[in-house]
Formats: C-alpha cells, sequence, structure tokens
C-alpha cells in the first residue's frame, strides 16, 4: 500500500499542475523537518475544494459542483419522500452532511488518488499523475459494493457482455454524465444523455425474426434488464446509522416504482424503520415509499433463462415479487409494485 | 569600488530571497520523501481498516 504514496519525480518537469510547488494545493509545510512537521495543516484532498481545481478548469468545476458525483443530492432525494418537515430538517442538518455526503466524490477522486472507502485509502492512482480515467481504480472503489462487481463477474457470474467486449464505465456513462453539464439535478433520472439501452441498440436492429416479435410483444411491458440481466445480483438490507447494511444475492421483478407502468428488476433499499434512529429521524412517512427500486443490474446478456423460454415468466413466474416474497415488515407502498405476468393459455 | 558594494547587495539580496531548500538534494521535503521509495515504505502506517461491506 506504501507505494499509493510514492510520487514519480519525472512528473515534476513535465507536468504543468506541479509547477507551483506541493504547497501550493497540499499546504502543509514542505521545509517541515519530519513527517509530523511536513504533514502539519496538510491538505489531504485540495480538490475537496473545487476553487483549487476551477483556478484553470473553471467550467467544469462549476458543473461539477452541481453534480450528483459531489452533491449526493441523489440519496437525500432517495430518502425525502419518508421524511416530514420537521425531520427533514433534522435530517439535513444531523444525518446527509456526516453520512450521505461524506461519499461524494473530489476531482482529485477520479484524476489522481483513489477514493478512501470503509477506511481504507489505496492511494495514488498513478504515482500522482493527473489522468483522465482510471475506471478500476476508481469508479470500481466507489461503485465497488454492487454494480461493478456485477459488471466484471466479480460476483460470480459471467461478466456483463459489454465488460466481455472490452467496455468500461466511461464508454457509457460519459465524461459529461459524470462531470455534469451545469444543471442542477435531484436524481440520476434527471440527468440529460444518460445512457440507455435503445441508444447503441434501437428497436428494429433485430437479427432475427424470434427476437423481433420478442421485443415487439413485450415493448412498453418490460425494461430490457427485466429479460436481460442475467442472473441474481446484490441486494443490501436492514442499514443502520453507522453501523451499515448487510447484503445478499436476489433477482426481483416488478413494476417500476417511479412510473409504475414498465415491469423492471428491483433492487431492495436497505432503508427499514428504524435506519435513522440514532439520530432522532423515526421516519414519519416511511410508507410513502416502497423498500425496491428500479435498477439496472450490470450484467446485460443476450441470452438469459427469460429470453430462452416464455415459461420461466408466464408459468413459473420466477423472480416475480408477490405477497408471499415481500419484505416482511417492509413498507406498505411495497404492494403496488406486484405485477404478475399473464399466465400462458 | 560603488560597482562592487552593489554587486554585493546583490548577492545578499538574491540569497535572501531565495527559498531555502530543505532537502540535500535541493528537493522540497515533501518531493524528497514521496520520491523516495524506501522512506516512503519506512514511513507509511498502514490503515486499520473497519469491518464493513462496500454500498454503491
Amino acid at each position: 500500500m506504501y507505494k499509493g504514496f510514492l510520487v514519480d519525480r519525472n512528473l515534476l518537469s513535465t507536468d504543468p499542475h506541479f509547477s507551483q510547488g506541493c504547497g501550493f494545493c497540499h499546504m502543509g509545510d514542505e521545509k517541515g523537518a519530519s513527517k509530523a512537521d511536513a504533514h502539519r495543516g496538510l491538505v489531504k484532498k485540495p480538490s475537496d475544494d473545487l476553487k483549487i481545481c476551477g483556478r484553470c478548469h473553471d467550467q467544469i468545476a462549476a458543473n461539477y459542483g452541481k453534480s450528483l458525483h459531489y452533491t449526493t443530492a441523489g440519496l437525500k432525494h432517495g430518502i425525502r419522500g419518508r421524511l416530514s418537515t420537521a425531520e427533514e430538517s433534522l435530517f439535513n442538518e444531523k444525518v446527509f452532511p456526516k453520512s450521505c455526503n461524506n461519499c461524494h466524490a473530489t476531482c482529485g477522486d477520479c484524476h489522481v488518488k483513489s477514493p478512501t472507502i470503509g477506511g481504507v485509502n489505496p492511494g495514488l492512482i498513478q504515482q500522482h499523475q493527473f489522468v483522465k480515467r482510471n475506471e478500476g481504480k476508481t469508479c470500481a472503489l466507489c461503485h465497488g459494493g454492487r454494480v461493478y462487481p456485477e459488471f466484471t463477474g466479480e460476483y460470480g457470474g459471467t461478466p456483463d457482455v459489454h465488460y466481455q467486449k472490452g467496455m468500461t464505465c466511461i464508454d457509457c456513462h460519459t465524461r459529461k454524465e459524470a462531470h455534469g453539464d451545469g444543471s442542477t439535478v435531484t436524481s440520476r433520472k434527471q440527468v440529460a444523455d444518460r445512457p440507455a439501452c435503445l441508444g447503441c441498440h434501437p428497436r428494429g436492429s433485430d437479427k432475427s425474426d424470434k427476437s423481433r416479435a420478442a421485443h415487439d410483444q413485450h415493448a412498453g411491458k418490460l425494461s430490457c434488464v427485466a429479460c436481460h440481466a442475467a442472473g441474481q445480483y446484490r441486494n443490501c438490507y436492514d442499514c443502520h446509522l453507522g453501523a451499515g447494511a448487510t447484503a445478499k444475492p436476489g433477482f426481483i421483478l416488478g413494476l417500476d416504482p417511479r412510473e409504475r407502468k414498465l415491469v423492471t428488476t428491483l433492487r431492495v433499499i436497505p432503508t427499514v424503520r428504524d435506519t435513522f434512529s440514532k439520530a432522532g429521524v423515526a421516519m414519519e412517512n416511511y410508507d410513502a415509499l416502497p423498500n425496491y427500486w428500479d435498477t439496472v443490474p450490470h450484467m446485460i446478456k443476450k441470452r438469459t433463462d427469460r429470453t430462452r423460454s416464455c415459461e420461466v415468466c408466464h408459468t413459473e413466474r420466477q423472480g416475480f415479487l408477490s405477497k408471499e416474497t415481500l419484505l416482511k415488515g417492509g413498507s406498505k407502498a411495497n404492494e403496488g409494485l406486484i405485477r404478475m405476468p399473464p399466465q400462458l393459455p | 569600488m560603488p560597482v562592487l558594494r552593489i554587486s554585493f547587495a546583490l548577492l545578499i539580496l538574491t540569497l535572501a530571497l531565495v527559498p531555502v531548500s530543505h532537502a540535500e538534494d535541493g528537493l522540497s521535503g515533501c518531493v524528497s520523501c514521496h520520491t523516495d521509495e524506501a522512506r516512503i515504505k519506512a514511513l507509511y502506517t498502514p490503515t486499520e481498516a473497519p469491518p464493513s461491506e462496500g454500498e454503491g
């Protein structure tokens, strides 16, 4: 791990980022005789203050300040509907800054040094080189609980077909999406031009009649991932402030809780009734939102159990949310997500 | 003689304004440690990771 703190000396003379010396960004005492002296007043993550990068990259920094990676507003948005007005103020004051917003990504987390996860700091991405992208050392860490290991197959399933073809995160989730475009958004669903399957695989591009028939039959009723997510993905349960959640694999199909039109893959949200009780937030409107959100498991395959056989859904109803499989003691809104496929004649 | 005095004064002024180099090799303390693998290895303190599962 110590290698993560080693700087490439050659960069000092070739990269303009170093022209003003280390202290320009990191403060500290460049003349300090010991580690303790040199690190006194050290700013470990200078880009926590976007103005530092904004001196040269002003537009990107301004946009980034409004992006979800920086504001983590999506996390607040996800919980807001469960809170009364008084609770929301308490949440914003006591919980959000210390918990959710603590996870925000700075410029440096993606371009210089891998983000600290669970107290572990893997260190510099490439000896303090300012890198454009290195998903395995950046995205993979913050999104390493669910999405990234699903994508690479580290959970034991086969890797996502896009990963197998050599694609990584930024090939779909573009720089514009990561940096933001200057709009204030509260959810990833509001991000303009976010990736969509149909962007690369438009309707009518099927290579076989069978595929075309299946797509025509299910258009407007199912999301793409409802059929093309390869298998079980990770769901997190029972999260408590400061103690974390527990995870187990599962595959759940039900109505998209946002629009209630399409059947799609759902992921359990680990917020339980007493998640924030330590902070005095009881979530008076807990039952206003379900315990499942629509999700895009990053384990896409052309052929899955559901694309091979109609029976898997229409006879066996595998994975479909039902009264029997709903979370025990969960939100009253969960029942509204149950949608069974019609039985085959 | 005045030329010599002025030159001497300029020399003193220049030396006073040039930042004192921390390390023997003329590099700042930050650079001399963070580019020296043996030194960083000796100074590095491993983090104690709390048991937790990743989110995201």
